[in-house]
């Protein structure tokens, strides 16, 4: 049979740039294999089109016993300590989430013959597709160009996904769709020169109200929040919201910017962040960093000059005249539902995942994907509902779910048999049993704990005992990260939860920080703050008692957030801290695992001599007073006194720093100056503190502020400073790990 | 035709419940090197209804077991055909599943002789009359050598021109090692007699050393009657869940050798005996199966 490929298959269907382009990358892969293309070269190439690494692909697994080489067997690699032969992520970006059925299709069908039969949702209204093969990944952009969806500048340094509120077009508080200019603003920026030379990526969104949570523009590189003035449309642009590991909140560019002028105006955004933005340290390089240091009002008036010298070009409006249709016609009439008898499970669904749309007898479904996740055979047997009941109405959510629009209500209970076939009637749609995850230890690289894992564990705790839930603890929402990065949003979160670790005994055990009074409305307008670490075992029951504590605490009307409030910091530490000690090893080894995992959470368990235990212990102890003087700190914060907070955050970097000074250097006195200058030396200037992928990000924040360590006064300083200060402590932890580790391997007898 | 992925799946007679068990068995699967191919990661979809279960993640090869069956999924073979890719995937999954049995912890059964042959490849198999026609062509001369011409095979993807061009086949009384003797070698032992089972095993040199010097020891088969009349080692019949009622009649301080037929479930009495105190049983590491391969090649392996 002759060997008919994708490329001739395809040939001629895709855009013509689109199909060159992906011509190109194939043959860079060729070259990478042959040892042609430099490693670093290369690995920019390839992120560029969303192809990445996963947890792995060194090469190197940890399988409970011992870290063991995965005997790969090809020797070059597509990038710094990625081995060529491991498989890894696809990121498909689609703009503001929304899909046609025969896109469904096409994703069912690569997740079928280059993944693991799984689509995942991410929170950014991606589609990722985990163990595919770098070669196979041509062939893979090949049939999504072939259907207009594209995977370039999914990662890297560019402009990634413009997402947008699911509900554009068809919700009750928005001023316009915005769909239409999200999908131009993707189409302008792609492969534009000016967004070629960032340090850092840049993230994009859209949302058609100030109100609501779904556009969650706050946090976002930049932000359009739809607007009318005087009949004509518009966006409010804000710009250097970011979550990551110190979140901030975007800054106002402009209350207005008219539609025709809101593509020049970010390109000269863009051209300001590409010229000024920091471009070495990727830690500093998000445009979030760079306002902070231009201070708003500068950048501003750099943008408008930038504006001026802008070339013109026909694009910046030409879309206008045509605006990019999104979604097609609704296929069937709309039509009430009728009080006719309902099948079994309908009404517990309706209440939860249907609501209605501005257009009268039409409405939105919401299906509810556990962890964002469907198989490739619900991906075809959604595309049959949607040619059905909704056509091209199909979209993502950050909170990744799917959503279909235009369901005529009449049709609600046949649309509900349908999806409860294939498993996608779940109930509880944007409820406290929506658990939100990043993938965590599955499969990133950068995960500590698994946020998958007990992000399922939640879900199936709380969807058993839903019916007997208090309907305000019904509406709360719980997001979850594997680390301090915030892919799960764990900041806008009633509860929300990062991944850590901390030593026990000479063991490691998998914790999760606890983050409080998040909120995703109002385009997640406020961010929470840190609790304290529980184990990740516990942290089912810290829920249980942070909802039963609200159930029963509660004033009428009193939200979550503003109960947390109310009670004050170190009352909430107080319902949390039993549940903050490790049981011993031999009575509980369960906590010494991770959920869904059956290897031990350890990397300190080969052969400890008394020596390194004591070194253990000791750093311990000293560690305990930095974490108490970064609650403090919190406290403060709190209580408004902010010169307190920045000078609690500082003394407790000290006190880390000299935690591990003190493992090294048992006299060290309790002087800044000679604490910082010992702990540079020792750990600093060693990169013995830099952790593979942070490096010295987080010991630069102690250096930072021991250089000026004036108190500003300022909220926004006084509450960056506190989060700098508890990563500094995860960072002096990882250390410290790091250090026992090495330690460990020193003391295994030769031969073991 | 040589398609990108081509899997095979055995329904299962009993799956495992809960499915967690199916986690640590494929950790252990990846830390004792049991099964073939280079292994990843293990993936936890029970949160998927009807989802891939839990799936032991592979370079060139994905294991899974979910409520309906166990599946292997053979990728990354470059111009490797199809009917060879089937031999390749169906020795790798029958390996596993004598992994699984000899397995102490794990509890679940599948069938070798009800298995599902899907080709995942729409460019070279697509679902149609044409694509399928050339999946059967190629793999029906491959099921008649290794199941005879009496097997079953029913094309089941009809219903969806978009799904992989499936098989199923019945094959009545299938004979698994018979199978497995006609596929070509692969990279790891068939049985791992290496991997201990319990904290009490013995090997068979070492029960054939027993047995020879005459010490009194008491043999205990926790088979099936079918498994003990096919070919046994004289040993009481004791099938395993039976064993409690049994276990007040036997001597506490009886030297007791419990084997099965790989040695999982042997495994899993020698724990209940060691529980109910009995502090001289042992077991014999990979059954009967491991009696017959090293001692007597004689007797007849099933």
């Amino acid at each position: 049979m002759s060997a008919i490929t994708w490329k001739d298959r395809l040939a001629g269907q895709m855009d013509p740039d689109w199909e060159a382009e992906i011509d190109q990358f194939e043959a860079q892969v060729e070259l990478r294999k042959q040892g042609k293309l430099e490693d670093k070269v290369f690995a920019e190439t390839r992120l560029r089109r969303g192809v990445y690494g996963q947890r792995y692909d060194n090469g190197e697994r940890f399988d409970g016993f011992a870290t063991r080489q995965l005997p790969f067997a090809d020797v070059p690699t597509k990038g710094p300590e990625t081995l060529w032969d491991a498989p890894g992520m696809t990121r498909i970006k689609v703009p503001y989430g929304g899909v046609s059925p025969q896109q469904l299709e096409v994703l069912s069908d690569l997740a079928e013959e280059y993944s693991d039969e799984i689509l995942h949702v991410t929170t950014r209204q991606d589609y990722q597709l985990h163990f595919v093969h770098i070669e196979d990944t041509p062939d893979l952009m090949r049939r999504l160009a072939a259907v207009g969806i594209t995977t370039r500048e999914a990662c890297g340094n560019s402009v990634r996904n413009v997402t947008a509120c699911p509900l554009s077009g068809v919700c009750k508080t928005e001023s316009f769709d915005v769909s239409p200019y999200a999908r131009a603003l993707m189409e302008f920026l792609l492969g534009h020169p000016d967004v070629q030379d960032f340090g850092r990526k840049f993230k994009p969104a859209f949302s058609g109200c100030e109100q609501e949570a779904c556009g969650l523009v706050q946090l976002h590189d930049a932000g359009f929040i739809a607007r009318v003035k005087d009949g004509k449309r518009g966006f409010k642009v804000v710009v250097g919201g970011g979550l990551g590991a110190v979140p901030h909140q975007a800054h106002v560019l402009s209350e207005f910017t008219a539609v025709e002028d809101f593509l020049v105006e970010i390109q000269a955004v863009a051209r300001v962040f590409a010229r000024l933005g920091e471009k070495k340290n990727r830690n500093r390089a998000r445009i979030k960093f760079l306002i902070a240091e231009l201070g708003i009002e500068e950048f501003k008036r750099l943008v408008v000059e930038e504006i001026k010298t802008v070339p013109p070009d026909p694009r910046h409006t030409e879309f206008l005249e045509d605006l990019p249709v999104t979604g097609g016609a609704a296929p069937r009439p709309p039509q009430r539902l009728d009080g006719g008898a309902k099948p079994p499970g309908f009404d517990v669904w309706h209440e939860t995942n249907v609501s209605s749309q501005r257009q009268e007898g039409y409405a939105v479904v919401t299906i509810n994907l556990p962890l964002g996740d469907l198989t490739s055979r619900q991906g075809r047997a959604l595309a049959d509902i949607a040619r059905e009941y909704v056509g091209d109405n199909i979209r993502t959510s950050v909170e990744q779910n799917m959503l279909l629009r235009f369901v005529s209500e009449a049709d609600l209970p046949a649309l509900y048999s349908a999806l409860d076939v294939v498993g996608l009637a779940i109930p509880g749609a944007g409820t406290i049993v929506d658990v939100t995850s990043c993938p965590g230890t599955d499969t990133c690289k950068l995960g500590i704990a698994a946020s998958r894992g007990l992000a399922a564990e939640l879900r199936t705790r709380l969807a058993t005992k839903s019916a007997s839930l208090d309907d305000a603890v019904k509406n709360m929402r719980i997001k979850i990260s594997g680390c301090f990065n915030s892919c799960g949003q764990h900041h806008i979160a009633d509860i929300g939860f990062y991944g850590n670790s901390r030593g026990i005994d000479g063991r490691r055990v998998p914790h999760f920080q606890v983050i409080l009074g998040g909120q995703s409305r109002e385009n997640a307008a406020q961010y929470g703050m840190a609790m304290g670490s529980v184990p990740s075992k516990a942290a089912p029951e810290v829920v249980d008692a942070l909802t039963e504590g609200y159930v029963q605490g509660r004033e009428k009307g009193e939200t979550f957030q503003e109960w947390i409030g109310r009670l004050g910091k170190r009352n909430v530490r107080g319902i949390i801290q039993p549940f903050m000690k490790v049981p011993a090893y031999d009575a509980q080894p369960g906590f010494y695992t991770d959920w869904s995992d059956a290897r031990e959470f350890t990397i300190g368990d080969l052969g400890i001599g008394e020596c390194a235990g004591e070194i253990v212990s000791l750093f311990g102890i000293e560690v305990m007073k930095a974490e108490s003087q970064v609650f403090d700190a919190q406290c403060s914060l709190e209580e408004g006194d902010y010169e307190a907070a920045e000078d609690h955050a500082y003394r407790s970097m000290l006190s880390a720093a000299r935690a591990l000074v003190r493992m090294e250097y048992i006299d060290v006195t309790e002087d800044p100056s000679e604490i910082v200058t010992q702990w540079k030396t020792r750990f600093f200037d060693t990169e013995r503190f830099f952790d593979r992928f942070a490096k010295g990000k987080f010991g630069q924040y102690l250096l930072d502020w021991h250089a000026k360590p004036v108190p500003s006064g300022d909220r926004a300083n006084a509450a960056r400073r506190v989060e700098e200060a508890q990563l500094f402590i995860e960072a002096s932890h990882g250390c410290e790990a790091r250090l026992a580790a090495e330690q460990a391997a020193l003391e295994v007898p030769a031969g073991a | 035709m040589n398609p990108i992925r081509l899997s095979v799946k055995f329904a299962a007679i009993e799956a495992p419940e809960p499915l967690d068990a199916a986690i640590p068995l494929f950790h252990r699967f990846m830390q004792q090197g049991l099964v073939e191919g280079l292994l990843i990661d293990v993936a936890d979809y029970q949160h998927v209804p009807q989802g891939p279960g839990i799936l032991l993640v592979g370079h060139d090869i994905d294991y899974g077991v979910d409520e309906t069956g166990f599946v292997a999924i053979r990728k990354r073979q470059d111009g490797v055909s199809a009917a060879d890719q089937f031999r390749d995937v169906l020795r790798m999954a029958l390996g596993a599943l004598q992994a699984m049995e000899a397995d102490a912890e794990f509890r679940a059964s599948f069938d070798p002789g009800q298995l599902r042959v899907a080709v995942m490849d729409r460019l070279h198999a697509p679902n149609t009359d044409e694509g399928a026609a050339v999946v059967e062509s190629e793999l029906a001369p491959v099921f008649a050598e290794l199941f005879g011409t009496d097997a079953k095979i029913t094309r089941t993807d009809r219903d969806d021109a978009r799904a992989p061009v499936t098989l199923e086949i019945a094959v009545a009384g299938i004979d698994a090692e018979a199978v497995l003797a006609k596929l070509p070698p692969g990279s790891v032992p068939r049985i791992p007699y290496a991997a201990p089972q319990s904290d009490w095993d013995i090997t068979a040199e070492e029960l054939k050393e027993l047995r020879d010097s005459g010490s009194d020891l008491l043999l205990i088969d926790v088979r099936e009657q079918s498994e003990f009349d096919t070919v046994n080692l004289g040993g009481q019949l004791v099938p395993l869940g039976t064993l409690d009622l049994e276990i007040p009649e036997l001597a506490k301080d009886a030297h007791l050798v419990v084997h099965c037929k790989a040695g999982g479930r042997g495994a899993e009495a020698v724990k209940q005996l060691r529980k109910a105190g009995f502090e001289n049983a042992w077991n014999l590491r990979g059954g009967i199966l491991a009696w017959i391969d090293r001692i007597d090649s004689s007797l007849p392996r099933y």
